[in-house]
């Protein structure tokens, strides 16, 4: 039982508080505070050149230095910051409406239909995300909108699968069979009594696209077929900065490190959250 | 047995689902293919004769009919782009055949990083009751996860190669030349894939393996006086391995498939690159080929994973 | 145990296999031999001389193939297979004598029917499809070649042009080899072709039988393709490359003192390229304000360091006898107030949009595309930048026109006229659709023109036609910046794009 017990903190949290919850807000709340920031204000304009600052190395002026035109990379982290956050956002919100919608359906009435979009789904499954949104972004061009739509048709069978399942599991159950003798509407026991009690299944996996997300975005950027310039995106920011590692590594840290401090953040919290539900 | 015969019937059905959807997606993509090949210089009778040779005046269904049948006859095509010879463009065979081994070794060494580094290290978390070791292998495991492959390319480029120049950056050697200094080479690349693999391996193996120990056959086990030494690796680890299995799986084929980026960053002319200049060329047979032979890669990686699952676990079969 | 040990080995047996057959030879040294490595930034586009159009294939070629003629480091033709020619008084008919002595790497001797064979081919004669535009036997290039003895060809051409002769540059490759399915590439250059490998890079080895002796110094040359323009720095400092022709500005500033950085005029026009027949462009009046709102020093300064030559119309400065300096005309600062003045005067007080498309894979045209949409904000311009891949480029700017502006480069091939030649009204390579009678009058004058002369007079009068109208916005010719090992001695700057490997040699 010792055992037992020691297992379960090691597990959960560290003296009865949830750390990855606490970390875990903490850091998203900064990535998206100055994300939020950055679409109003920046303290340089993310365009504006200056010959005279090329490469200036991280100081009071510039926080996190200059770039080969000289402009404030701190300010362009903000926006592109921004952008990624943005991007991957509209991806989880495309896939996962689409993942309810198509998983409710199919989970729910099963048959035919069922049958085909779950062989769709495996074939997109079993095909590399990646290699996906760069043949989708091939066809329609590169480009932000071409981006978040190719990413959010790649991303949606996998949201289809979980609310598929979740609604499979829940359509036999007691409450549901009660409400359909009671005659309630298919569409209202649908999304009125089943989804939402798929949301905490739900919500993590959001979170795990919304993280995919924002790495498939830096990825494509990086590759250069995603946000393009002059917009900065930390994807392409790293790809410039690649060239001048040598004469100025913060120019590739900043975009590198902000990237990562999103995805730990946003991990952190998904693991926090499946911890509270967990202790409920 | 009707369950893998099932699986295979749906192996076909995708691979040709996407064959056909990767044949038709390249004849409407954006950008002409001869007028590419012709660049500036392109007469209006060149790019006709040329339209002719690569066979563009047939129907879609025609081609892909044609296309198809090639293939299955083992004849790939030849692609647009490269040359062979004067007069010879190279034979899609060749070019993949050429490029393979590079991604496959990466693979092959980033797999063994893995493994010889993640499973000693899940073993050793799982087992250890310091919460200090506990909370930095936390920490450090969901950090790492959180790195970019090519984010942490760039990192090791710097670091080995130009703080400690253990490596020249860019200094690709091919396998045909100097196939140690090829390996050599392919260490870091395989680096850059591994490590958040290993974390990811590693965090996955110390969970299944606490989920082990919490089950009724170890109580049993210790209760019949078997060693701790037996109780972890005869029965936990043996148990909490075969997710592992599956797991390892599944990032043999993502490696496989996805290090384009990792080959981006270090310049090695993997497929992964081959791919994104085939498609920003617009040399359609490589591209057709590529995202099959990818495909295929993956559903049959899948494919041995679940069988070798069903091998070592016999109570799957049953379900 | 016996069975975990059974997953390893099946897992590692499965990539074996999938390895299969990719052993590895280790490579033999090649100490005692002399080699170099050249990086180079883009795949070939062609093995065949004749119908490689890529710049960075020609740049390559020019080490393996030779024409009748050759250009030189001057700027002038020398004779290369040919050891003399003479052009009738009418311009129509070219003898060509043979130089005694060139073998083809083959080992054959270089005949008169490899010559002919080699210029019908590129001329369309033998199956009707051109493949050197200006050689073209429907556009009054090359009408019959005959051969007068085995050291004589005659050309007959089908209308008279001074600047013909530079098209004799074209390969001479065995006859029939154009045809023959398997042949590698041919020539008479200093190096013979060794092998290619996509995405990899090309190997070339000395020709012992080159006609000029003593030529070429290295044993090999490998022309090996760099990951990226931004690791190619990367490389240089590892060792993995001895030369690097294509540096930007900052890169060059780094290697100083480690590498020989060598500069020269390149030989292309880099500008703001405006499609005259977009609605908003077909005002002279905006089209003069985009050239006022430019700041093209300080394009200059930001991407290359300073060592452009800014133009402002379509001649290099390099070819001084036709170059007219035009660069009063609308100044190389910015003159924001003047471009409003005449944006508002066209009916634009509140400014317009501008959509640039770039060519993604040009480093330098991207480069450029970021500091130009930012000087074109402060004017009311406000430019959208819109990178396309280079194939959707010829597509959509080059061959459909269908675009607003895009930032370019054009090549010159050493002949003048081809600058201005495609800025005739109805040139199939008038792709900014330009369109002015005058214009096209008087480009015909310097054609058919024979007294060069006369025909510089005509060029200038273009040249000033072009920029007054603001065709385009012309920013500068780019410069070529080489970095050479230090080991190294000899690279040779051309006015036109080839890297000769020949004269390159070790320091002893």
């Amino acid at each position: 039982m010792v055992r037992q017990k020691e297992i379960d903190t090691r597990k959960g949290k560290l003296h009865g508080r949830n750390l990855y919850l606490m970390v875990g807000l903490f850091m998203t709340g900064m990535a998206l505070l100055v994300a939020i920031v950055g679409v109003f204000w920046t303290p340089y304009s993310t365009t504006a050149m200056s010959a005279t600052e090329r490469f200036a190395p991280p100081s009071l002026r510039h926080l996190f230095g200059t770039d080969n035109f000289g402009r404030d990379i701190f300010s362009r982290v903000m926006k592109g910051a921004g952008t990624t956050i943005l991007i991957s956002g509209l991806v989880v919100l495309m896939s996962g409406t689409l993942g309810i919608v198509i998983g409710a359906l199919t989970g729910y009435f099963g048959g035919l239909l069922d049958e085909i979009v779950m062989r769709f789904t495996d074939a997109v499954n079993g095909f590399p995300s990646i290699l996906l949104a760069l043949v989708m972004i091939s066809l329609l061009g590169s480009g932000r909108h071409n981006l978040i739509l190719s990413l959010g048709i790649v991303f949606t069978p996998s949201f289809v699968r979980i609310v598929r399942s979740e609604f499979i599991r829940l359509r036999d159950a007691d409450y549901i069979d009660r409400a359909r003798l009671m005659g309630v509407g298919r569409m209202r026991i649908l999304f009125v009594h089943i989804l939402p009690n798929i949301f905490s299944t739900f919500w993590v996996s959001v979170m795990i696209g919304f993280n995919n997300g924002i790495l498939a975005e830096s990825g494509m950027s990086y590759l250069g077929i995603g946000v393009l310039p002059p917009d900065a995106s930390l994807g392409n920011m790293l790809s410039d900065a690649q060239g001048y590692l040598m004469k100025a590594p913060w120019y590739a840290l900043a975009p590198g490190l902000s990237i990562v401090w999103i995805v730990l953040g946003f991990s952190l919290l998904s693991e926090g959250i499946r911890q509270m539900e967990g202790k409920n | 047995m009707r369950y893998l015969g099932k699986k295979l019937i749906t192996l076909i059905i995708t691979l040709f689902m996407v064959s056909v959807a990767a044949f038709l997606a390249f004849q409407v993509i954006p950008g002409d293919v001869v007028r590419s090949i012709l660049g500036t210089e392109a007469t209006p009778e060149r790019e006709a004769q040329l339209r002719e040779e690569l066979g563009f005046n047939d129907p879609p269904m025609v081609r892909y009919i044609n296309w198809i049948t090639n293939v299955l006859k083992g004849d790939l095509g030849r692609s647009y782009r490269y040359s062979k010879s004067m007069n010879e463009m190279m034979p899609v065979t060749e070019l993949i055949g050429d490029k393979l081994p590079v991604t496959l070794w990466l693979a092959l060494l980033a797999v063994l990083m893995i493994v010889v580094v993640a499973i000693p290290l899940g073993v050793l978390w799982a087992r250890s009751r310091s919460h200090i070791l506990d909370a930095v292998m936390n920490v450090l495991t969901q950090t790492t996860m959180a790195v970019p492959s090519f984010f942490l390319g760039i990192l090791v480029t710097y670091l080995f190669g130009m703080v400690l120049r253990w490596f020249t950056p860019g200094g690709y050697v091919s396998y045909q030349k100097d196939f140690w200094g090829f390996l050599a080479y392919l260490v870091f690349p395989a680096m850059s894939v591994a490590i958040p693999k290993i974390a990811m391996t590693a965090r996955f193996l110390r969970n299944s393996m606490l989920t082990e120990l919490g089950a009724d056959y170890v109580r049993t086990a210790r209760s019949k006086g078997c060693t701790e030494q037996r109780v972890m690796y005869g029965h936990v680890l043996r148990n909490a391995l075969m997710p592992v299995v599956t797991f390892l799986g599944m990032i043999i084929a993502e490696i496989v498939a996805g290090s384009i980026v990792v080959e981006q960053v270090f310049g090695l002319p993997g497929v992964g690159r081959l791919l994104i200049s085939s498609i920003s060329t617009r040399d359609l047979p490589v591209v057709e080929i590529l995202v099959l032979y990818i495909t295929a890669v993956v559903i049959i990686v899948y494919f041995l994973v679940d069988i070798l699952y069903r091998m070592i676990d016999p109570r799957i079969s049953h379900k | 145990m016996k069975k975990q040990i059974h997953v390893y080995f099946m897992v590692a047996l499965l990539i074996m296999t999938a390895l299969g057959g990719c052993a590895g030879s280790t490579g033999e040294s090649s100490e005692d031999k002399s080699s170099v490595v050249v990086g180079i930034q883009q795949d070939i586009d062609s093995l065949d001389p004749h119908k490689a159009t890529a710049a960075g294939t020609k740049e390559i070629l020019f080490n393996i193939f030779e024409g009748l003629v050759k250009p030189d480091p001057e700027g002038n033709l020398m004779n290369a297979v040919a050891d003399g020619y003479s052009i009738s008084e009418d311009g129509l008919v070219y003898t060509f004598t043979l130089r005694d002595g060139v073998k083809f790497h083959n080992g054959n001797d270089v005949t008169a029917e490899d010559v002919k064979y080699s210029l019908e081919r590129v001329a369309g004669i033998l199956d009707g499809t051109a493949l050197i535009s200006t050689l073209s036997a429907e556009r009054g290039g090359i009408k019959s070649v005959d051969i007068l003895d085995n050291k004589t060809v005659q050309v007959t051409v089908g209308s008279a042009n001074l600047e013909l002769i530079y098209s004799f540059t074209a390969a001479i490759i065995p006859a029939g080899s154009g045809e023959d399915a398997e042949s590698a590439p041919i020539g008479t250059g200093p190096f013979s072709f060794v092998s290619y490998t996509p995405q990899e890079g090309i190997v070339v080895a000395k020709n012992p039988d080159y006609w000029q002796k003593g030529l070429p110094y290295l044993d090999e040359v490998n022309f090996k393709i760099v990951n990226s323009p931004d690791t190619a720095l990367l490389d240089l400092q590892g060792g993995s490359i001895d030369i690097y022709p294509y540096m930007t500005d900052s890169q060059a500033t780094e290697l100083e003192g480690s590498f020989q950085v060598l500069a020269a005029p390149s030989n292309v026009v880099q500008a703001l390229f405006l499609n005259n027949a977009d609605e908003t462009l077909s005002d002279v009046r905006v089209r003069q304000a985009i050239n006022y709102a430019l700041d093209k020093d300080s394009v200059n300064e930001y991407v290359f360091g300073g060592d452009g030559a800014i133009i402002s119309s379509a001649m290099l400065p390099t070819l001084q006898d036709f170059y007219e300096d035009l660069n009063d005309v609308y100044g190389t600062g910015a003159n924001v107030e003047k471009a409003k003045e005449l944006l508002a005067e066209a009916g634009y007080s509140d400014g317009i949009d501008l959509e640039i498309k770039v060519p993604s894979n040009y480093e330098v045209h991207m480069q450029t595309a970021e500091v130009v949409a930012e000087q074109l904000k402060s004017a009311g311009i406000n430019a959208t930048i819109v990178p396309v891949e280079w194939g959707t480029w010829l597509e959509d700017v080059y061959n459909g026109r269908k675009y607003q502006a895009t930032i370019s480069g054009i090549t010159c091939d050493q002949t003048p006229g081809y600058l201005l030649n495609r800025f005739q009204t109805e040139s199939s390579k008038n792709f900014i659709n330009y369109a002015n009678s005058a214009y096209d009058e008087t480009y015909l004058k310097a054609a058919a023109s024979l007294d060069l002369a006369e025909k510089a007079v005509y060029y200038k009068e273009l040249q000033t036609m072009l920029a007054q109208d603001a065709g385009t916005a012309f920013l500068s010719v780019p410069p070529i910046t080489v970095a050479v090992s230090p080991k190294l001695t000899g690279y040779t700057f051309y006015p036109v794009y080839v890297q000769d490997m020949s004269v390159v040699r070790y320091t002893d």
